[in-house]
């Protein structure tokens, strides 16, 4: 296992760095730490809710094996993200320098690297489905429900960690400045303090403040 | 000489039966799958010393429990460790909650079904489904068992949430995400008490007010829940 979680950490390194170099190579850095802490305390705080579940469902896996499994799939998720680095890269090269110093595009690249993550993350849980069913000769319909159950927690968990450790990559307007480590409950761009205010502002989409709203455009 | 086409029957097959119209067809077999075994003595006594063999006995086997009620095996014993898995795997969510509030889970969950377990057993015994006092308390605290170890599950991430959000979150706090949290616990509960329940009576009569009078059980128990949740504070 310990094998697994230093790959999964050297791997979510890399595409933290190509992550953040869309910003700067302060916010880079930092998310050389950033990315494995995210997927660490994710790992560490649903881990009991991991095996209950997987108990409930009729799993028979012990404590060990259910964070063995999990640790593979973030190893997996790792690996795919850090594939995609190189690509991540260019666009944040890119977007660095063609920005307007103010949003530029950055909840476009936001969206891009939602679905890489999104799409990585599926396929990692897929293999580590089959892994399951395969190894421990579990009845498909309890993979899914264990998989379904773990992702539904590792995002609820996830996501509010990945709340509270922002910035990864700050909008261009923040540039030069002295950002914290953590932004924590700070209220973000539309004024959402924590992972769920900021999905439920997602769907309604309230208006950005004046200062970052692109200029009209001149007719 | 012609070739002679193979034959299409071996001559060891057996010849083909000839159904004879109005003659009575053999049943189909079916394959049985014999029913589990129920809990053993010392699987359940072995809950009772280590607390953590609760989940086997209280989440991992509801069809094994299934077969002790079925069977009157080891009911009082396993009655104790669910009673116990109630009270004592809620606290730590308890506890999140705040030091004053150490209590209030276990006080929803397992008050509140206390609270209605004698309407259960009156009913079901008055109705006829041959309802023990202890296999009706087993089957009972099966849903506050089960949410306690969901809570237990929980309670590092509710303390997570905690330490991360906005105390004075505007829209969603983490109160808000406590309650999904409650509900999804105890709605694991009660699929849990499904699964772990004994086979309803065969005529279609019985079947359904077995499963009317289990219906209205838990409308009055979700009733009783939610008022509960109001009193202690946890649900809003």
């Amino acid at each position: 296992m310990i094998r697994n979680v230093l790959a999964a950490w050297t791997a979510l390194a890399v595409y933290g760095f190509a992550l953040g170099i869309a910003h700067s190579a302060t916010y880079a850095v930092r998310n050389v730490l950033k990315f494995p802490l995210l997927v660490t305390v994710t790992a560490v705080v649903c881990s009991l809710s991991w095996w209950i579940l997987a108990r409930a469902v009729g799993a028979p896996l012990s404590f060990v094996a259910v964070q063995r499994t999990a640790w593979r799939m973030f190893r997996d998720l790792g690996f795919l993200l850090a594939s995609l680095s190189p690509i991540v890269l260019f666009f944040a090269l890119v977007m660095r320098a063609t920005d307007d110093g103010v949003l530029g595009e950055y909840d476009r690249f936001l969206a891009l690297n939602i679905v890489l993550i999104a799409v990585s993350g599926v396929v990692a849980l897929a293999r580590g489905a089959r892994a399951l069913f395969v190894e421990h000769a579990l009845a498909p319909a309890r993979v899914v429900v264990v998989m379904l159950a773990w992702l539904a927690v590792s995002a609820t968990v996830g996501g509010q960690a990945a709340f509270f450790m922002r910035p990864f990559f700050g909008f261009p307007a923040t540039r030069g400045g002295n950002p914290p480590f953590f932004l924590g409950a700070a209220p973000d761009l539309r004024g959402a303090t924590n992972f769920f205010e900021a999905v439920q502002q997602t769907i309604s989409r309230p208006p950005l403040p004046e200062s970052l709203r692109p200029p009209d455009p001149v007719r | 000489m012609p070739d002679e086409p193979p034959p299409a029957v071996p001559p060891s097959t057996p010849p083909p039966q000839h159904v004879v119209p109005g003659a009575t067809l053999p049943p189909l077999q079916r394959a049985v799958v014999p029913p589990p075994e129920p809990l053993r003595a010392d699987e359940v006594n072995a809950a009772l010393s280590n607390p953590l063999r609760a989940i086997d006995v209280v989440l991992a086997s509801p069809r094994r429990v299934a077969q002790n009620l079925e069977t009157s095996t080891s009911l009082v014993t396993l009655a104790v460790v669910f009673l116990a898995t109630a009270a004592l795997f809620a606290l730590p969510y308890g506890f999140v909650l705040g030091t004053d509030a150490w209590w209030r889970v276990t006080a929803f969950y397992l008050g509140s079904t206390l609270l209605c377990l004698p309407s259960l057993f009156v009913f079901s015994a008055y109705l006829g489904f041959g309802a023990k006092l202890t296999s009706t308390t087993v089957l009972a605290l099966t849903i506050p068992a089960s949410a306690a170890l969901f809570t237990a599950g929980f309670a590092p991430i509710l303390w997570f949430l905690q330490i991360t959000f906005d105390s004075e979150a505007k829209q969603i706090g983490w109160r808000d995400v406590s309650n999904v949290l409650l509900w999804i616990s105890l709605g694991a509960g009660v699929v849990q008490l499904w699964r772990s329940m004994r086979k309803p009576p065969v005529d279609t009569a019985g079947a359904f007010l077995f499963v009317l009078m289990w219906m209205a059980w838990h409308a009055v128990f979700f009733y009783v829940l939610a008022r509960m949740g109001h009193v202690l504070g946890l649900v809003r």
